[in-house]
């Protein structure tokens, strides 16, 4: 097949191709180093302040009343992840240079700004908001949706209270159309073609290679390429000088990628879909899953990183691990055009070390959807609520059944081993048994032998510990006092 | 009132700092090279792996240098490692290269050795070894100690409080140019300018008059870049001025935090004696600090900590000891507060535990102690009168205002509950107040100075030795110019801060960035405001046909003649006004108000008659007089104040802590911008939670902090805001002493966090194990640490005698 050798997007409206050794460059270094654009700043180059917030279109529209873009930090964002989108920076909002847009205006006249070094971040992620609902047709924002847009981004001056003022006043219904103008359909029009041609890039001292059938994908793999899904982990380990990949094999023009299928019992998902996009898809069916998704990772995160990522990543405290293994995960797992499945439990070897063969990737994932006589319960804790990396993860899924016995449990904790681990001895014990104090107590001492947690920079052995004791017990103990109140 | 001068470029991302200036042709970057351990013996620095690299421009060490020694108060601190490193991050060589990433390439092929020494690592460790820095120091008044033998109770305690990082978001930088004939002109990100001059001139070599600071603006300061720009700038002004080369030093986020020094950790032991009433009767305290590897700031911080070991509060009998002590950590630093926050960390913990002792709301405790106009109950420890006192306003207005008794009384029976039903919410309540002593306690930077230029238009440059962080202080001086000449705010703009204006200034800091540098202003505006007074009053008299504009080209008319404006020095004084009327930028006569000339012509005209429409000023405090050698003086211009009441909910299961609800009252005069005050006061607040919770220095073995970067040192984030935040100012026409009848703001609303602290304390001690004695909580309360308090003897169980009540 046909293949280019030129990232091509569109940067504040301007179509932009990008070659050569450039292309190795975050988004963030080549806007500021290459373009001038130096309202977008970098401060942590890990994805977690925010201040390199920039706005880029959805690869795929979710409904008509969404909007067509989402926040992102550009900061870990490789230039030819960009790659046949519409790219918006703070450059970019005003309609000329001495003008404001409905945000900036916001944002300046309630005092929103004091150093301004993270000012543009917060502008591009209020302005995500913003748009959305705009498309919605919204003519006001709630606090609570603004402090979860801006969850991803810091701020050490303002104490955030005159930015949620400035925020609060703004009316998304009559903000500016950045469709309009980013995203027209002549825009849209030309990105479409641009997407359906593999991307191939050979320098010196990098490489990447984008093929657009899943079926290619090992081809690449076997040429020593690392596969790329969101990348935002990746984008940390390069610019933190972790990891000397330079063959960079991604994922973001695979076909059918994006898709993720809800059925009544059961969700299949494909390897480039976004926390964002699994979050929508099940919030209605799923919502103990959906809620446990707010409170980790920033939206910009969640708009880039795949579920897929997350788990072939294999971090121990990897966020989605437990509460998908809890769930009954499988993965699909790719060679050629060949697939088998392996349940996600299995998937971890040792510590960051997959069960996967040369030439082997993860194509997807699904999971089951808990029914009525169902309860999930997910833990996350972490030294600060949100945007935090978890100290202990968990989540325990429970099945009752016949005369108040449990028929089905799994429980899978992260944080406490090499990866992220099935807590077999409990299940065993659940299993079959009717719930009471005393169960609690051997439950929890069964979980405290099977676990040997660590500790470091995010706490102790025995605070993980005890966090996940006390969360076990606790939950245990509502499920419990849950069943006795139907009874009675 | 219009917001922040540069409110308009930060919006839309036009604002520049250091890394925005475009790069010159050939300039190089250069990257530090730093320890990774705490102390040892450099026993191998290998640059050759990476000296054939294409990137590779030039490596430069101690011997590089003219002079290897700055520090502030005491010039201790090499600017790069020679021979031994005391802690990890020291930096020991500058690598220099083509751009940042090959920097940070090749710095991993450095090979550096250095043999591991016997590391100071605590406090304790610190005093065991007597390893101190400067000496011990005492302020006491009428320190007996009969008075705790005979005191009716005595309560003894231990407070550990550990450091934070600053986490202004953009890290330490510093931009140097070669300039003609052996001159460097540095852009810094520096809160001290003139500093960053000398330290450069003097590594280099080079006269002052060689170097020039450049500091247009910082992405935040907060007081880590202090001292600390200095070593930063003269890391970019070396290889600037040995390879005659424009040089960049952008740290990254987790050199910055790895390298620079942090919040000063305290280790505090006090004992306190108080009647049954709950009046305290006597205070002996001792401190102890955590000053790292070299002195920095760290004596002075300990100064101001032992100053505000009072707060509020008056103590009869009263002795506070400070010592710093030399670790092997980063050398610790001025931090928003600068010491302030921990003296008042104790005697806040201090008035808790007696209210919980004695069985009596701690806000009846405060109101007990609190400085108060009668009965010779207004006297610091150190003998300054607390003038204009607004304490007990503050509090009465805060507890008035927060609902305080109602809410008390709603959270003790909520708890109650939830202690009889085993749930799981625990809530606390409390007050804490500051009283922040303004000036610098060390005399002489209590001065600063201004350059005033009114151009032909009427439009004004205006230069001092303030620099921007973001506080505002540019927008305040701007604002005290405009009121004085009745013109437009946007008509005064603020010039970047440079040494070759303003000479010889002092670190904005202290929170006396407006007090000083807008003081000098206002005195270096009347001057030129006089002689345009003087100037009117004579061409107003005149037929505009005789206007100097309709002449002065010719020569046909006579000069106007102006006497030499008067030296002010009281930036309160009116100044002689000729009978001339400044109003909504038109000049007049008093008596004649219908003939009018704008400001911009009268400029003008005044400049063809060879009038200087350019003035120059210097300010000084006066009045402040405090002996650091007996502890005794009036150590400050004024003070403060202001109260907090803050209600946290914490989770007994995961030691979750929660603020729900912060309402806060500060006394701060007259604002010269009340939207800015407030900005300061929710920001200090909100980054004072952060030190009290969620931010936690992580260091390994080595002493080398871990915790580096935002996914592992946590700041507040939006949701972390408390739930209802009110801000309120307290109307104080009364400050007669500082410019304006204004009061400076940058650091004490930071203090008032520490409710947040003993509010998460105050829930605590509901738990029937802590009704004997309090809940004894470091700082920062973690979710670790609140979770140990809240159930130590599960911790206990798994670690056994390894379980330490204080240290996590």
């Amino acid at each position: 097949m046909k293949s280019r050798n030129t990232t091509t997007f569109f940067l504040n409206g301007e179509k932009t191709a990008v070659t050569g050794a450039d292309n190795s460059l975050m988004l963030a270094d080549y806007l500021r180093e290459r373009r001038g654009l130096v309202g977008t700043k970098i401060v942590c180059a890990e994805g977690d302040c925010g201040a390199c917030t920039v706005l880029v279109t959805k690869k795929s529209r979710d409904g008509k009343k969404s909007s067509a873009f989402q926040s992102i930090n550009s900061c870990i964002a490789r230039v030819p992840q960009l790659d046949g989108l519409s790219v918006v920076t703070v450059e970019g909002l005003s309609q000329e240079q001495h003008s404001q847009c409905s945000v900036q205006k916001a944002v300046y006249e309630a005092h929103g700004s004091q150093c301004g070094f993270c000012t543009p971040g917060f502008i591009m992620a209020l302005s995500e908001l913003v748009d959305r609902r705009k498309q919605s047709g919204h003519s006001n924002l709630s606090e609570k949706e603004i402090k979860n847009a801006l969850t991803g981004n810091l701020c050490r001056c303002t104490g955030y209270d005159a930015i949620i003022r400035g925020a609060s006043s703004i009316n998304p219904s009559q903000a500016e159309d950045l469709e309009k103008r980013y995203c027209s359909k002549q825009i849209e029009r030309e990105l479409q073609g641009v997407r359906k041609t593999p991307l191939v890039i050979e320098t010196e001292h990098f490489s990447l290679a984008a093929p657009t059938r899943a079926s290619e994908v090992t081809t690449w793999l076997k040429k020593g390429y690392r596969p790329l899904s969101g990348g935002t982990d990746f984008g940390v380990q390069v610019n933190k000088f972790k990891t000397d990949d330079t063959k960079v094999l991604s994922l973001h023009l695979v076909e059918k990628a994006d898709v993720i299928t809800v059925s009544s019992n059961r969700v299949s998902i494909g390897v480039r879909v976004t926390f964002a996009e699994l979050r929508r898809a099940i919030e209605k069916r799923f919502p103990e899953f959906a809620s446990y998704l707010d409170i980790f990772a920033s939206p910009q995160i969640k708009n880039t990183a795949s579920v897929v990522g997350n788990i072939a990543n294999g971090s121990p405290i990897g966020d989605s691990i437990p509460a998908l293994m809890a769930c009954d995960a499988i993965v699909v797992i790719q060679s050629g055009a060949k697939k088998r499945k392996l349940e996600l439990s299995k998937l971890y070897l040792g510590y960051r070390k997959l069960a996967l063969k040369r030439g082997e990737w993860i194509s997807g994932i699904e999971f089951q959807i808990p029914d009525k006589k169902t309860t999930v319960q997910f833990l996350k804790s972490s030294q600060r609520k949100d945007l935090d990396i978890s100290a202990v993860n968990g989540a325990l899924w429970i099945e009752r059944g016949a005369g108040g016995k449990i028929s089905k449990a799994r429980l899978a904790v992260g944080g406490v081993g090499a990866t992220v681990l099935r807590i077999a001895a409990v299940e065993e014990k659940l299993q079959g048994a009717k719930l009471s104090a005393d169960l609690r107590a051997s439950v929890v001492e069964a979980l405290q032998k099977s676990i040997t947690p660590l500790s470091d920079v995010r706490g102790t052995s025995a605070f993980r510990r005890v966090i996940v004791g006390n969360w076990l017990n606790e939950t245990l103990k509502k499920i419990e006092f849950e069943a006795r109140g139907v009874r009675s | 009132m219009k917001p922040h001068d540069s409110a308009h470029l930060h919006v839309t991302g036009q604002s520049e700092f250091v890394d925005d200036r475009p790069a010159s042709q050939n300039e190089v970057f250069v990257t530090v090279v730093f320890s990774r351990i705490a102390k040892g013996r450099i026993k191998k620095l290998d640059v050759s792996p990476v000296k054939t690299d294409p990137d590779f421009i030039a490596f430069y060490t101690a011997a590089d240098l003219h002079s290897n020694r700055w520090g502030t108060i005491f010039q201790d601190q090499p600017v790069l490692a020679e021979g031994t490193v005391e802690f990890a991050g020291e930096p020991i060589a500058l690598l220099v290269t083509r751009d940042r990433r090959s920097g940070e390439r090749l710095r991993k092929k450095i090979i550096l050795q250095i043999e591991p020494l016997p590391a100071i690592r605590s406090v304790r460790e610190a005093i065991a070894a007597r390893s101190f820095i400067g000496s011990a120091r005492e302020i006491k008044r009428n320190f007996d100690e009969n008075v705790f033998a005979q005191a009716p109770e005595c309560i003894a305690g231990h407070l550990v409080i550990e450091g934070a990082d600053h986490f202004y978001l953009e890290s330490q930088a510093a931009l140097a140019y070669p300039i003609e004939d052996g001159q460097i002109e540095i852009h810094s990100s520096s809160q001290h300018p003139t500093e960053v001059q000398h330290v450069v001139a003097h590594a280099l070599g080079l006269p002052d008059s060689a170097v020039t600071t450049v500091v247009k603006r910082m992405g935040g300061g907060f007081g880590g870049k202090e001292s600390q720009a200095a070593p930063i700038a003269t890391f970019a002004a070396l290889a600037a001025h040995k390879l005659n080369r424009p040089a960049r030093l952008i740290l990254t986020k987790d050199d910055d935090m790895i390298m620079t020094g942090k919040r000063n950790p305290f280790e505090i032991d006090y004992r306190v004696a108080f009647d049954r009433e709950g009046r305290i009767l006597g205070l002996d305290a001792k401190l102890h600090s955590d000053g790292g590897a070299y002195a920095d700031l760290s004596t002075s911080i300990m100064e101001r900590a032992m100053l505000h070991s009072d707060n509020a509060y008056f103590i009869p009998h009263m002795r506070v000891q400070g010592q710093v002590c030399r670790t092997n950590y980063h050398p610790h630093t001025a931090f928003r507060g600068f010491g302030g926050p921990k003296g008042v960390a104790m005697i806040e913990r201090i008035i808790e535990e007696i209210a919980h002792r004695l069985g009596i709301d701690a806000l009846d405790i405060r109101r007990k102690n609190l400085y108060s106009d009668q009965g010779g109950r207004n006297v610091t420890h150190y003998g300054q009168v607390v003038e204009n006192n607004q304490l007990s306003i503050c509090l009465e207005r805060a507890a008035e205002a927060s609902n305080y008794e109602r809410r008390r009384q709603e959270i003790q029976a909520s708890n109650q509950r939830a202690i009889e039903n085993g749930e799981n919410t625990l809530r606390g309540l409390s007050m804490t107040l500051v009283k922040f002593g303004i000036s610098f306690t060390t005399r002489f930077l209590n001065q600063g100075n201004a350059f005033v230029i009114c151009h032909r238009d009427g439009t004004f440059q205006v230069s001092t030795g303030a620099t921007e962080m973001g506080q505002g202080v540019n927008a305040r001086i701007a604002q005290l110019l405009a009121e004085e000449f009745s013109l437009p705010r946007d008509q005064f703009r603020m010039m970047p801060t440079r040494t070759d204006k303003n000479a010889n200034t002092s670190p904005t800091a202290a929170s006396s960035g407006t007090d000083l540098n807008g003081a000098a202003a206002l005195l270096a505006a009347r001057k030129l405001k006089y002689r345009l007074s003087e100037f009117a009053s004579k061409l107003l008299e005149l037929p505009e046909s005789r206007y100097p504009s309709n002449t002065a080209g010719l020569g046909t008319e006579a000069e106007i003649l102006i006497s030499a404006a008067p030296n002010y020095t009281d930036p309160n004084e009116k100044p002689e006004s000729f009978g001339v009327v400044f109003e909504k930028g038109m000049v007049y006569l008093k008596r004649d108000p219908q003939k009018q000339i704008h400001f911009a012509s009268l400029v003008n005209q005044a400049y063809l008659s060879r009038i200087s429409l350019s003035d120059y000023a210097h300010y000084r405090i006066p009045g402040i007089e405090f002996n650091k050698l007996t502890g005794q003086g009036r150590a400050f211009l004024y003070f403060t104040q202001g109260a907090a009441v803050s209600e946290v909910r914490i989770d007994r299961l995961t030691g979750e802590a929660k603020v729900e609800r912060v309402d806060v009252w500060m006394d701060l005069g007259r604002p010269i911008h009340e939207g800015l005050d407030l900005g300061q006061v929710s920001g200090a607040f909100v980054q004072g939670m952060g030190w009290v919770t969620t931010e936690k220095l992580f260091y390994s073995k080595d002493g080398l902090l871990l915790s580096h970067s935002p996914s592992t040192y946590k700041i507040p984030n939006i949701q972390d805001t408390p739930r209802t935040f009110n801000l309120n100012l307290v109307p104080n026409d009364e400050n007669y002493a500082n410019v304006r009848g204004t009061k400076a703001v940058g650091e004490p609303p930071l203090l008032l966090a520490l409710s947040v602290w003993t509010a998460i304390q105050d829930a605590l001690k509901q738990l029937p194990r802590y009704r004997d004695h309090y809940p004894r909580i470091s700082i920062p309360a973690t979710q670790e640490r609140i979770l140990r308090t809240v159930d130590p003897d599960a911790f206990k169980q798994i670690e056994g005698s390894a379980f330490n009540e204080f240290v996590v």
